[in-house]
């Protein structure tokens, strides 16, 4: 029975980490930028429900689709404003570009953080679950049904995105601009557009984790923070070439981070996603379903 | 021999006329005729900020309070505000800005201990008193110590009155101490173990517990494994919070006493459901809860001078201190120095501590003016002032 728990623990905070990872991979994929802002739209997109759902009212359902709109919308105007035209000042030279735009997402990290700051700051905030009923015991094991929720929702979601890259045009327009931005623009995308609606669509990865974590957490402009470091360790583990592998590799360190907490220290816990991080790199840098890339050089 | 005489004397007065001013700057640091300069140092922004502002303006509604029923001696307090960000080279700066360029008379600070310790150094040195606003780790008042104070419940004493507590009950004696490992729960932890034992309790260890944890089902299973009696809670509010949730989903029924890190009824908003709390018990600096009437003239103050702040238990966390400060300004009388006021703080005996439980008494080599808590509970669901044994 408590390893039936610790595995629905393990695998609904996986979905989590997975989601967040998804955002990630598919920026970086995209346009070779490790968004270290990602954490920040988990953040924003949890506050945005909590203000449609509780300040103004609306139901549960129409909160969550605010909210998820909320985030594609922040993601697109963050590329426009911060991340577009560094990406376009050609008098930079590359690596100078690819260093403003990290130090522009770390930028963005502290800005959007502080800005929740000044309407949240001071106080305690709670969104409610999504079921009034908390849990449901199933033989005996206690579950969550928001955890439940959490399962469902990140399969379904990665199983959407897998299919949107593989079967429509604006998928197929996004891969195309990722391995060949010239190649693309020669052919007539705009890649310009592809590149808001790849981040608009990474930040609604971050923003159902967001949405989807907060009842279990609590809100606070810091709870962002945590989750990208979690998030890039499943990147990291699963590989950033893969959509799929992306997302087992946040289940796999879910998995393993509780039964390790469990079973061998739980003062570990807090230092796994950093170590996960470290040996993936050292011993398999493209991730454990990722592939090597050669480059011709 | 005139014209020598006349350098001499010219040259006398200038250098006693030196000496003299700076006597005088030194004596009159911070004061004037009419004001009294205090600086205080609070984690207005950051992560902490949501201790910043309540905690400040709870030490700030006496001021307040004092400023408008005439001042001390004639004089009004005059506030210099700085924020720490619950950083320690922040913290350190604002403390050298407010004695050296403000010029305080004294600091009246720190909401976070691992930021404000840096600033003991320099307080010792500069010879400014201090009077701590909310940070409780021991090492910041401890002797040698000529110029720093606390008037609440420091770190290191909650551990004790939550093991005498639970001695009282003949039915707990395995206890397991679940908490966070960062500075503000790493003091309390050496107390704790020594009064579980000296108290013939068993100490089933310490499980520790993330500060920005999301989930607990490891550690509340774990310490479900080990099968104690209670459970001492030293963590924060938010990893409290998830631990309390985790406990009562994961059927971990057994009493739970929180450290004064926690209060009870923010824990209550904080999980918005009753039934996670019905084992939760906490050390609290209070003498009643904040609805009932001891509390009613200080809950009554801060909505009189901050009437949009929220009434919480860590509104008043600073307020002891500011009390104290009045106190020992008051004794020091009209002719105020420095020195003066150390002498007077260090001579505070028995003092009431305003919303504290404790009667505040300092002495020339022990500065930790308050040394006695409360234990509240929820009974029948509401929160109730338990006192020091098991009901």
């Amino acid at each position: 029975m408590e390893i039936a728990t610790l595995l629905s623990v393990g695998v609904s905070n996986g979905c989590l980490y997975g989601l967040v990872g998804l955002g990630l991979v598919l920026v970086y994929n995209a346009q070779g930028i490790p968004n270290f802002a990602h954490g920040e739209l988990f953040m924003a997109s949890a506050f945005a429900a909590y203000t449609a759902n509780i300040l103004f009212g609306l139901s549960y359902a129409l909160s969550m689709l605010v909210a998820i709109v909320f985030a594609f919308a922040l993601g697109v105007v963050v590329e426009f404003l911060a991340i577009r035209p560094i990406a376009m000042n050609r008098s930079l030279g590359r690596a100078s570009t690819e260093v403003a735009i990290v130090l522009s997402t770390v930028g963005l990290m502290i800005a959007i953080k502080g800005l929740a700051r000044i309407p949240w700051g001071d106080s305690v905030r709670k969104l409610p679950a999504a079921f009034s009923t908390e849990t449901i015991s199933v033989g005996g094991l206690v579950l969550s049904t928001q955890r439940l929720l959490i399962i469902v929702v990140a399969f379904v979601l990665t199983i959407a995105i897998s299919l949107f890259f593989s079967k429509t045009s604006l998928g197929k327009k996004m891969r195309a601009t990722s391995q060949n931005t010239a190649g693309a623009m020669l052919v007539g995308i705009n890649t310009g557009h592809i590149y808001s609606a790849t981040w608009g669509l990474a930040a609604i990865c971050g923003g159902v984790a967001g949405i989807l974590a907060a009842p279990l957490i609590f809100l606070y402009p810091d709870m962002g923070t945590r989750m990208l470091l979690k998030g890039f360790a499943a990147a990291c583990l699963g590989g950033f070439g893969s959509v799929g592998g992306v997302f087992v590799g946040g289940l796999v360190m879910g998995i393993v981070e509780i039964f390790f907490g469990r079973y061998l220290a739980t003062s570990m816990m807090d230092i796994f996603a950093p170590i996960i991080i470290i040996v993936v790199l050292l011993f398999r840098p493209q991730g454990l379903f990722g592939s090597r890339s050669a480059v011709r050089v | 021999m005139m014209k020598s005489s006349l350098k001499l004397t010219a040259a006398a007065a200038v250098a006693a006329f030196i000496a003299t001013s700076d006597i005088a700057l030194a004596e009159e640091a911070g004061l004037t005729d009419t004001t009294i300069k205090i600086g205080m140092i609070g984690s207005l922004t950051g992560p902490a900020a949501l201790w910043g502002w309540p905690t400040i303006n709870g030490a700030k509604m006496v001021y307040d309070d004092i400023n408008a029923n005439g001042g001390i001696n004639g004089r009004k307090i005059e506030l210099v505000i700085e924020d720490s960000q619950c950083q320690a080279p922040l913290a350190l700066a604002a403390a050298k800005k407010l004695i050296s360029r403000d010029e305080v008379f004294m600091l009246h600070g720190g909401s976070c201990s691992g930021a404000i310790l840096p600033v003991r150094d320099l307080v010792l040195k500069e010879k400014v008193p201090m009077m701590v606003l909310v940070a409780t780790a021991d090492e910041i008042v401890a002797q040698p110590n000529g110029y720093i104070y606390r008037a609440f419940l420091p770190g290191s004493y909650d551990g004790e009155i939550i093991a005498n507590f639970i001695a009282t009950s003949p039915q707990l004696k395995k206890v397991v101490v679940v908490g966070n490992t960062d500075a503000v729960a790493n003091v309390r932890y050496p107390k704790l173990e020594e009064s579980i034992k000296a108290n013939n309790l068993e100490y089933l260890g310490l499980e520790p517990l993330e500060v920005e944890a999301t989930d607990a089902t490891a550690q509340v299973l774990k310490v479900k494994s080990l099968n104690p009696d209670a459970v001492v809670l030293v963590a924060r509010p938010e990893a409290s919070a998830v631990f309390l949730k985790d406990a009562a989903k994961l059927g971990l029924d057994v009493p739970v006493f929180g450290s004064t890190l926690v209060d009870l009824q923010d824990l209550l908003e904080r999980i918005g459901d009753p039934k996670p709390m019905a084992n939760m018990n906490v050390v609290s600096f209070y003498k009643s809860t904040l609805t009932e009437a001891p509390m009613a003239r200080w809950v009554d103050m801060l909505k009189k001078y901050y009437p949009d702040d929220k009434v919480q238990a860590a509104a008043f966390y600073g307020t002891s201190g500011a009390l104290a400060v009045v106190e020992a300004l008051k004794r020091a009388g009209p002719d105020l120095s420095r020195e003066k006021m150390v002498q007077a703080l260090s001579e505070i005996k028995d003092m009431d501590g305003g919303p504290m439980a404790c009667s505040v008494t300092f002495a020339a080599d022990d500065h930790e003016g308050c040394k006695t808590g409360s234990i509240w509970g929820m009974r029948d669901g509401n929160i109730t002032a338990l006192g020091d044994s098991w009901k």
